[in-house]
């Protein structure tokens, strides 16, 4: 029979490389949300939803312009351009920025180039400014309370209420879709354990009245759905799990208050579990207790520090 | 055998001058409380002519008694500051001028009225004001006075100087500089005798981490520039195990670079298990294998090294 391969070690290696490159390539396509496929749906003709990865953002389509909220990163906003000059007249005028974490806001030199206008609430500033991250592009407009922005007929409302997730998050409000976007704090499956439970970006002392005045928002402009920020969840949410998520927070407080009260938290903060009834925690999603050990632990240290 | 001798007696000489140059703490007042097993609730130990610093549980202030009157810094509690009152009256009969507040955590600097009503001015960081507006407690006297960048205040030949390097432990942490003593004094890290000891709170809850080791390079920039040898621990701290409590009243300067660099060594440990490609959620995992930093960071924890090591890859991944 004619060998029509033969195989040196230095072939063999040469191919073991390549197979670790391989691996290595796809490792990395699943777990790096960069290279992560980009999908963009329709809510309604205005509102598009785009996710990638564990994150979602936002299209409204305004017939003066558009508006991206949250442009997640550079392999996003690529594609977010090719589907925006492929279907849409209108340029990109607005990118908004719900918060200050890279994970969501990185990549949108495109749209700046373009002549968009990048917008943050003003705590932001602390972390965009400065060139701390050099793919984040700078805002152009740091707002205090609320900004409008008019889009011919489509009205963004952004609303900020104080720190809750990290310094700077927002409200998105979307008229005349009556829509809310919230990128984080809410999951819309509904009131939910965080996925971190150390809460390295929770600020407890401002968290229930940023909750409150959101669903005073909500009911003022007869809001009955919000978007939230991750991919893997429904893209809709009952406006209630707002209010079922303030008792969650208020819950863990008060649970906080009373072993402190009671005296059973350790040198270490942690709140003895055996001693507290863990039946009301357990109706929300992604229960699990050595979560909520961790999540008092964050309260009894904000009980402590009044931060 | 000559230059070995020679050697031998200059080291011994470098090695008398070094400890000599920390100020050794005299306890001039205690409870008859304890806190537990020999460790008192409270004590007052006296570090120069007019530097002392208060004890109350594991917590620490310090006090200026000059030609002027009193600075103090951090009431901690309302008990605390109530003992503390009590016991300055016995050192001392001039007036509290000032209350100094190191930074804005409730567990520092409740208390302090017992000294307003004395007459004392308080001091802040302007930040530090935002933050109590935010979240008042009844127990927290706001201040009088409030700054920006620096700010100092004397009382005769003892003064403090405070520096605000941006955001850290807190948005409005300083850094006290004790004159003309030159000590300093960073609340909450930098506790001596090791700034490579274990944190105590690994999840670094309400911590810019951002800033962290822009502000202890600053921090020693002003050791280096002012002569500084020694820091005061606002906390007791531990000495090779977590176990050994130690006083941790005052301790060697260089425990302020050595916390920038735990800082500095985590978050760099992280960004490289990141460059190799080790997915975010298993770098905590990952890190704790390898034993990266097993052998620096004394009292190393690893449940609290992966509290650490996910906070700093959260921080990485999102910049805050």
């Amino acid at each position: 029979m004619e060998v029509l391969l033969t195989l040196t070690p230095q072939h063999i290696n040469k191919i073991k490389h390549g197979l670790l490159a391989i691996m290595a390539f796809l490792l990395m396509s699943i777990y790096c949300p960069s290279w992560a496929e980009v999908t963009i749906e329709k809510l309604t003709e205005d509102v598009l939803v785009f996710d990638q990865g564990e994150n979602r953002g936002l299209l409204i389509i305004g017939n003066k312009g558009i508006a991206v909220i949250d442009p997640l990163n550079q392999q996003v906003v690529i594609e977010l351009n090719r589907f925006i000059a492929k279907n849409y007249k209108q340029r990109v005028t607005h990118v908004v920025y719900t918060h200050s974490h890279w994970d969501r806001i990185t990549g949108g030199e495109v749209f700046k180039k373009q002549g968009a206008k990048f917008i943050a609430n003003k705590e932001c500033r602390l972390f965009l400014s400065g060139n701390h991250n050099p793919n984040v592009v700078e805002p152009d407009v740091y707002f205090d309370r609320t900004y409008v922005i008019e889009l011919g007929n489509q009205t963004i409302e952004l609303s900020y209420f104080g720190p809750s997730h990290g310094e700077c998050l927002i409200a998105v409000q979307i008229q005349p879709a009556r829509l809310l976007f919230i990128a984080d704090l809410l999951n819309t499956k509904g009131p939910s354990f965080p996925n971190d439970p150390t809460l390295p970006y929770l600020r407890p002392a401002t968290l229930i009245s940023v909750l409150s005045a959101i669903e005073k928002l909500a009911e003022t402009n007869d809001i009955n759905s919000f978007i939230g920020g991750q991919s893997l969840a429904n893209i809709l949410g009952s406006i209630e799990t707002i209010s079922e998520q303030r008792e969650f927070w208020q819950l863990v407080q008060s649970t906080a208050e009373e072993a402190e009260k009671n005296g059973n938290v350790d040198l270490n903060n942690f709140i003895a579990m055996g001693k507290i009834d863990l039946e009301p925690f357990q109706k929300f999603h992604n229960y699990n207790q050595e979560d909520l050990s961790n999540i008092l632990r964050r309260y009894t240290s904000f009980l402590n520090m009044g931060r | 055998m000559k230059r070995i001798f020679y050697f031998a007696v200059i080291w011994m000489c470098i090695s008398t001058v070094s400890h000599a140059m920390q100020p050794a703490p005299e306890t001039i007042a205690e409870s008859e409380k304890t806190l537990f097993g020999k460790l008192k609730l409270w004590e007052i130990e006296k570090i120069s002519p007019h530097l002392y610093t208060y004890r109350y549980t594991f917590y620490r202030n310090f006090f200026l008694i000059g030609e002027d009157g009193i600075i103090l810094t951090d009431p901690l509690t309302v008990e605390a500051a109530k003992i503390l009152d009590t016991e300055l009256r016995k050192i001392s009969d001039k007036p509290i001028k000032y209350v100094a507040y190191s930074h804005s955590h409730w567990d520092h600097i409740s208390g302090g009225q017992i000294f307003k009503d004395q007459g004392a001015e308080f001091v802040a960081h302007q930040k530090c004001q935002e933050n109590w507006l935010n979240n008042p407690n009844p127990h927290v006297v706001k201040p009088d006075i409030v700054f920006d960048k620096t700010y100092t205040i004397s009382v005769g030949t003892p003064s403090l100087e405070m520096h605000y390097w941006g955001p850290s432990h807190d948005n409005c942490r300083v850094g006290f500089l004790i004159n003309p003593d030159k000590i300093m004094f960073i609340a909450d890290d930098a506790n001596p005798p090791s700034g490579w000891n274990m944190l105590y709170g690994a999840g670094l809850a309400d911590t810019y981490i951002f800033n962290l080791v822009p502000f202890f390079l600053q921090a020693e920039k002003l050791a280096e520039r002012e002569g500084v040898e020694s820091v005061i621990g606002s906390h007791m701290s531990f000495d090779k195990n977590p176990m050994n409590l130690v006083s941790g009243t005052i301790g060697s300067a260089r425990v302020i670079k050595e916390q920038r660099l735990f800082y500095q060594n985590v978050i760099e440990a992280v960004e490289k298990a990141m460059a190799n490609g080790i997915a975010n959620k298993n770098i905590p995992d990952y890190l704790i294998e390898q034993k990266v930093l097993a052998d620096k960071i004394i009292g190393y924890d690893v449940a609290k090294m992966k509290v650490l090591y996910t906070r700093i890859t959260n921080f990485l991944i999102t910049g805050e």
